[in-house]
């Protein structure tokens, strides 16, 4: 199989506060206030809203580059959402876990 | 009031299949420390006659013919998963009493308006779609009656949760 997924379980009970730039990175002469900046994001409630259903995965296998998925990206699972058209999903598929796109396509009748 | 016992099916053995979705409906017995005796079957194992706690080298040889999965315990996993599930319990009873790696109370106070066997199902449906670990309800006026009533759920396929009322005296 050429893309897998390795599972891990997420260690979120710590805090990392990261800064943020809340204005977006400007291209050109800094912003003055940047200095002033007291915003700070942390990314384990940012990036993850359910711990309590959430896993991380590793890819591994390049195809889903195309849609910017490269082999070693950490995948962040959430089991508890509901699958919708064109939704990443994790599946189980011949005896391995495998990155899909779900894609709704209906055939109709002629 | 109304008591409810949530307790996971085959705990251990559930959690090894959470991670490898083929051994679902397969006999799976998790061994104890050191590899010892059984300390959880699936149902595959329980059909099987595979009893609990009995040691791992008496059924060798069904192990053998029948294809049983065997899995050393592995607590960090349990742990984690347990932790999942409790959290999930949570958010559905104002009151929940952890009672075992794998069983926890729920408190039903004020919930007399609720159609509860219906509100237990989709607190099944919602922890095993979230975690991936099968559980079933009991329902009763104390919790004695709440872990029998789980008993009963449990005997049943395909009934997740079971309320047991208390008739009313002559």
């Amino acid at each position: 199989m050429e893309h897998k997924i390795q599972l891990y379980t997420i260690q979120n009970n710590t805090n990392q506060l990261i800064p943020y730039f809340d204005k977006g990175i400007q291209a050109g002469f800094p912003s003055p206030a940047a200095d002033y900046m007291e915003l700070a994001i942390d990314l384990n409630e940012t990036l993850i809203k359910n711990p309590s259903s959430t896993f991380i995965g590793r890819i591994t296998g390049d195809s889903m580059k195309d849609i910017g998925i490269f082999d070693g990206s950490l995948a962040i699972v959430d089991k508890s959402l509901r699958v919708e058209n064109n939704s990443l999903v994790v599946a189980w598929i011949d005896g391995g876990f495998t990155l899909m796109q779900i894609r709704n396509e209906r055939v109709t009748p002629t | 009031m109304i008591i409810g016992i949530a307790d996971c099916n085959n705990f251990y053995a559930s959690c090894q299949s959470v991670f490898n979705p083929s051994l679902v409906g397969k006999p799976i017995v998790v061994l104890s420390n050191n590899d010892g005796c059984v300390v959880a079957r699936s149902n595959g194992a329980k059909a099987l006659g595979i009893v609990m706690g009995v040691p791992a080298f008496e059924i060798k040889s069904l192990i053998e013919e029948k294809g049983v999965h065997v899995f050393s315990s592995n607590y960090t996993l349990y742990g984690d998963m347990s932790s999942r599930v409790m959290a999930t319990l949570s958010r559905f009873s104002p009151e929940t009493e952890i009672y075992s790696i794998d069983e926890a109370f729920l408190q039903f106070k004020g919930f007399d308006l609720f159609d509860l066997p219906e509100y237990a199902r989709h607190i099944v449906r919602t922890t095993t779609t979230n975690t991936g670990i099968p559980i079933s309800i009991g329902l009763a006026p104390t919790k004695t009656l709440a872990k029998l009533a789980n008993k009963l759920a449990k005997k049943d396929p395909g009934q997740q949760v079971l309320k047991l009322s208390l008739l009313k005296k002559k």
